[in-house]
């Protein structure tokens, strides 16, 4: 909400706001709860120009389109040559004297033009920095300009030297969108009491009921609905000083009576709308739902469909008004309307505002009245607005207002009022703030607050503070109007236990700590995926779809984190990167199955993708490694080991966006799986414009085990191990895993451990067959000797050649 | 004592001194000992002649030759070691590294920046007696809204910018609904911090993203009043900022507080003087707060006339761009690594 601070002085008697200056009023509004964004000068400096009017004006000796213009300023008769082709005698115009300064710093020189001295220049409205007022093409006629006041300072004359306070107005207070509001919460600050302007309407003529009619069947959604008819207005421009107030609060002028609407809403916070009434069938105004799928053009010459959720304005024809939200073409003030029909009412706040959003009408009249408008100030409004129109626009008032509620019922809440204990107050706020304190808040926001006997205040809610419901909400206006800064600190109270990390807590560290240490940076990808990466991925089945994505193409919600981290490793690789890494700990999610359980399942899983280089660039390498499968599958081995997780990837997994060859399953302890690793299929990477080969893995967090458990160390053995390398000869297919596991089910007595040392394929071993080399330590409580342990592997080797077709190289 | 014996044995002496001289290696060395004090050697011969002698010049004779054999063994094991010496650090020299070449690494990843800050502020507010809880990304509007006191049709509620799974189920716009998990599960006194992505639907900008993270805390209590709330977040932003920033508590409105309040910090790049950064007000938004709206309470079964409690939300992506000075919140989801890498060791 932008307000004038000139507008707000003009609430108080002359000077008091004055002595705060806006820099003062904006701090103390902060404090008390309305931030200002920013203060502005409402227009452009300039100086130098004053009212002046056109005398004379005659054709310039040598130049077809300059004018010769003798220009009174007040002080007698000045010869101005003007270039502009809309020089009209006897018209008041911004006249820049010799040695005037523009916006943006042009000063004015006495200057001969074509031979012809001129004594300043006549200003278009561009040149004084208001543009909205008038083309460049031609010098700006002020409409409405006052004679008498010839010479006078045009900054004064159209009170330009004024100060916007951007106000951050929150959504609770609709009360405050407007003058009047903000002059309310002015009233602690400078302790002075606000005053609105008096409204003192002539009427004359046929009485508006003569003429107007109103009939409200949607009561729910509009509770009054008020109207007053002006006979015989001129429609114009509205006069300079109106015009340039409207702009400096951002509202384009439009005639002197969409600008008096719109100047008594900024005034005073009551949307108003003003008809055509020779356009309003019979005169006859219903207040009605819309019809479902009812069609009707607004004044910005769209069409709209509506739902029965709307309040229609409607004549005794067609609808001529979105209620509360935009007027229709029909029905619109044009430059021959001379009969006004003047609406003032109160329209449901959420209904207006559901079908302002729909509409994509978000408006200032629709704003105001989906935050609340005060049901008593209506009145006031239409009355106010009338009076402004028969002044500006020359009409008449018909006697009488039509309409409906006009004692609207007040809301139930403010019927009983409500009971402030001091107690309370301190026992919310955290020190004491004395009764007569907290009256005197009270009554300078319009409440009312009587002291009851037994140390409690009653309180009765003005009309217009609709926030205010229940007795926390006055602690609030006593709190922040006492201020903030007043409000002493306290240290907590110490909790009987001291919080440790969580499990889930530990946990995440844990895993941090070991990627971290093997190279792995931590990303944070994007919680949604787009069609195209789960189709190159071929996940499609239960995917969770956004209903209203912020792009259309990424309405998914992943299904997996690797879906996303994926696009970072591509990022990086595709700006030169040579060794990527990255893990993420993230949520992933899936539509459910079961038919009575969640709709949706979510998973917090741990996604790791590596492409590029095994790690930095090594100088001691003869060529530097590609990170591939088995760097993966040993960085994952990592992590599970430290978890107490061992030998738990097991066999090559099926899954579609991975290399068929090279993937394999994660399981848990217990064999249940938990994730995979994996290269991706090099379609997916080819999709994903990459030519790296890139490596996956991920696991569902929750399967990894929080706590370590507990440890009892075995002892360290005291006698020499003894080891054997052998060098088997297996069928291409035999596993290394299903070769140790063969080694180890003979259950040799001496046997402490299998490990592969060496795989092998080439022409020293037969086609079909590759060669894998297997070092076995034995070890016992005493010292072996070489015989011993050759017997036993004499019998290792007896029973795989027999049993399972192996050779010894 | 047969004459000759003494200038024979100073011979050898003089005749292995020349030879160790000229020795180039150990086995040469080796060499001369076997010629000399081998069991063939010299000084052995030698002492094998003795038995020639008189008897009475024999002892004379024997401790002749076991001093010159004495002398002998220790300037050949002295020479052996000196030349010992002088082969090692030949090799060590030879074996002379450039030790300003890199060394062999693996590359060090580092945790991302936004881990870090909510892993700083987690350990701040667990200082205080916050307990940690998370929850689902997905929530019921009951759980987003309604719990919160932000009924259907509520003004805040449109603002919100919701992010829409299905007309019940939402991408959760604060992790206020674990407040309300948290403090369904366990009667007073509840002492929470919840942290956690959070999402609306904005269009990603240099400072808007459509999902970001927060931290929310919740402290319900008997006897807990806003200067317990001033105190725990002066606490807080003093030790995430530094002792010697400025605060402003400012009134403001949240559905689910009353009363509510955000907490301003003296502008970070200016000391208040006014910049581009605080809009030349001097002050950043730092974070919303407030008492626990008594609806809220009641809402999960506590008596609000007994309890008092007060929450805040604070933004991740806003704090560690204030400390780590980012100026893009897009930055912390493009994951470039050389944005990444320089939290290295934070």
């Amino acid at each position: 909400m932008n307000v004038s601070f000139r507008w707000l002085s003009q609430f108080f008697d002359d000077g008091v706001l004055d002595e705060l200056e806006p820099a003062g009023l904006a701090q103390r509004l902060a404090d008390q709860g309305f931030l200002v964004d920013e203060l502005r000068p409402a227009f452009d400096p300039f100086s130098g120009v004053v009212l002046g009017k056109v005398l004379d004006a005659k054709a310039h000796p040598d130049a077809d389109r300059l004018t010769l213009c003798t220009v009174d300023a007040g002080d007698g008769s000045r010869q101005v040559v003007c270039g502009a082709p809309n020089v009209e005698v006897g018209a008041l115009y911004g006249y820049a004297q010799v040695g005037a300064r523009l916006p943006g710093g042009n000063k004015i020189r006495r200057a001969k033009i074509r031979g012809v001295e001129s004594d300043g220049m006549l200003c278009s409205a561009p040149e004084l920095g208001l543009d909205a007022l008038g083309s460049a093409e031609g010098i700006w006629a002020i409409p409405d300009a006052d004679e008498a006041h010839l010479g006078r300072d045009l900054r004064e004359a159209l009170e330009l030297d004024d100060t916007i306070l951007a106000i951050d107005v929150t959504s609770n207070r609709g009360d405050a969108l407007s003058h009047l509001g903000i002059a309310r919460e002015i009233q602690w600050i400078t302790g002075k009491k606000m005053q609105l302007p008096r409204v003192d309407l002539t009427e004359g003529g046929r009485a508006a009921s003569e003429q107007a009619s109103v009939q409200v069947e949607d009561q729910e959604g509009c509770s009054r609905y008020l109207g007053r008819v002006i006979n015989d207005v001129s429609i114009g421009p509205s006069p300079g000083w109106l015009q340039t107030r409207l702009l400096a609060l951002d509202q384009r002028p439009i005639n002197n009576i969409v600008d008096v609407t719109n100047y008594v809403m900024l005034e005073v916070g009551q949307p108003l709308h003003a008809f055509d009434l020779e356009r309003i069938s019979n005169g006859q105004i219903v207040v009605r739902r819309a019809r479902e799928a009812e069609r009707m053009e607004t004044l910005d010459g769209q069409e709209r469909v509506l739902t029965s959720e709307t309040t229609m304005i409607a004549d005794a024809r067609e609808a001529v008004a979105i209620g509360g939200v935009m007027g229709g073409s029909d029905s619109e003030v044009s430059s021959s309307t001379t009969e006004i029909f003047l609406e003032g009412a109160h329209f449901d706040p959420s209904r207006v505002g559901r079908t302002a959003r729909r509409l994509g009408l978000v408006s200032e009249a629709s704003t105001r009245f989906s935050r609340g408008v005060d049901p008593e100030i209506t009145g006031w409004a239409i009355d106010r607005a009338a009076e402004m129109i028969a002044q500006l626009a020359g009409g008449r008032v018909a006697p009488g207002v039509v309409g409906v509620g006009a004692n609207a019922e007040r809301r139930a809440a403010d019927d009983g009022a409500l009971t402030l204990r001091d107690q309370r107050v301190e026992a919310l706020v955290g020190y004491a703030i004395g009764v007569s304190e907290i009256t005197r808040a009270l009554e300078s926001l319009g409440f009312d607050a009587e002291d009851d006997t037994d140390g409690a205040l009653t309180v009765t809610v003005p009309s217009w503070r609709f926030d205010v419901s229940r007795e926390v909400d006055l602690i609030e206006e006593v709190a922040r109007l006492t201020g903030y800064s007043r409000i002493p600190l306290e240290p907590l109270p110490a909790p009987p236990v001291a919080p440790e990390p969580t499990g889930d807590e530990r946990r995440a560290t844990r895993v941090r700590e070991t990627l971290r240490a093997a190279g792995f940076d931590e990303a944070q990808t994007p919680s949604f995926v787009d069609a195209a990466t789960l189709a190159s991925v071929e996940l499609l089945d239960n995917l969770v779809e956004i209903k209203n994505p912020i792009s259309q193409s990424e309405r998914f919600l992943r299904p997996y984190v690797f879906a996303t981290l994926g696009g970072a490793v591509a990022y990086n690789l595709n700006r030169q990167a040579s060794c990527v890494k990255l893990f993420e700990l993230g949520h992933a999610f899936e539509r459910g199955t079961e038919p009575q359980g969640v709709p949706l399942r979510e998973r917090r899983q741990l996604a790791m993708v590596a492409a590029g280089t095994r790690g930095p660039l090594d100088w001691t390498a003869t060529d530097q490694a590609e990170y591939d499968f088995f760097d993966l599958k040993g960085d994952v081995e990592e992590l599970l080991t430290q978890f107490g997780l061992r030998e738990c990837i097991v066999d090559r997994g099926a899954r579609r966006f991975l290399h068929p060859g090279r993937q394999a399953e994660v399981t848990d302890d217990a064999g249940n799986a938990i994730g995979f690793c994996g290269e991706l299929h090099p379609a997916v990477t080819a999709s994903w414009g990459l030519a790296s080969r890139v490596f996956v893995a991920e696991l569902g967090l929750d399967a990894l085990p929080t706590d370590s458990g507990t440890l009892t160390v075995s002892g360290v053995p005291k006698e020499p191990a003894i080891a054997r390398d052998l060098a088997l000869v297996v069928p291409d297919g035999e596993t290394a895993r299903v070769v140790v596991d063969a080694v180890r089910s003979m259950g040799l007595e001496d046997l402490d451990r299998v490990e592969v040392f060496d795989r092998y394929r080439g022409v020293q071993v037969d086609p079909g067959y590759y060669s894998l080399g297997v070092r076995l330590t034995f070890r016992t409580d005493r010292t072996l000797t070489d015989n011993e342990v050759d017997e036993q592997v004499d019998r290792l080797m007896g029973h795989l050649v027999e049993e399972r077709g192996y050779q010894r190289r | 004592m047969s004459s000759g014996l003494s200038e024979r044995l100073e011979a050898i002496q003089r005749e292995v001194a020349r030879e160790l001289e000229r020795a180039a290696d150990l086995s040469e060395i080796e060499a001369i000992r076997v010629r000399t004090l081998g069991r063939k050697g010299l000084l052995t011969t030698e002492a094998k002649s003795i038995g020639k002698l008189a008897a009475e010049d024999r002892p004379a004779a024997g401790d002749l030759i076991n001093q010159f054999k004495s002398e002998l063994e220790s300037t050949i094991a002295e020479r052996e070691r000196a030349l010992g010496e002088s082969v090692l650090a030949r090799r060590l020299q030879a074996e002379a590294e450039d030790v300003t070449l890199p060394g062999r690494r693996r590359g060090l990843g580092t945790r991302h920046p936004l881990t870090i800050v909510t892993e700083d502020l987690l350990a701040i507010f667990r200082r205080m007696g916050f307990d940690v809880a998370r929850g689902p990304e997905v929530e019921t509007t009951w759980y987003n809204f309604e719990a919160l006191n932000i009924p259907e049709g509520h003004p805040a509620r449109e603002e919100m910018d919701t992010i829409y799974v299905s007309d019940e189920l939402v991408l959760r716009t604060h992790t206020s609904p674990i407040q309300i998990r948290t403090m369904e599960e366990q009667p007073p006194p509840v002492r929470v911090v919840c942290p956690g992505r959070v999402f609306r639907s904005d269009t990603p900008d240099a400072s808007h993203s459509p999902y970001f993270h927060q931290i929310e805390g919740l402290w319900v209590e008997e006897g807990i009043a806003m200067s317990h709330l001033k105190w725990a977040l002066t606490e807080y932003a003093r030790e995430f900022f530094g002792s010697d920033v400025e605060l402003r508590f400012r009134p403001s409105y949240f559905p689910f507080t009353e009363p509510s309040a955000e907490l301003d910090l003296g502008c970070l790049f200016c000391a208040g003087e006014g910049c581009r950064v605080c809009k030349q007000t001097g002050w950043l938004e730092l974070l919303g707060c407030g008492m626990v709206h008594p609806a809220v309470l009641e809402g999960v079964g506590y008596d609000s006339e007994r309890y008092t409690g007060f929450a805040w939300g604070i933004g991740i992506e806003r704090h560690a761009m204030l400390k780590y000075g980012v100026p893009d919140i897009r930055m912390f989801f493009e994951n470039d690594l050389r944005f990444l890498q320089q939290f290295v060791g934070r």
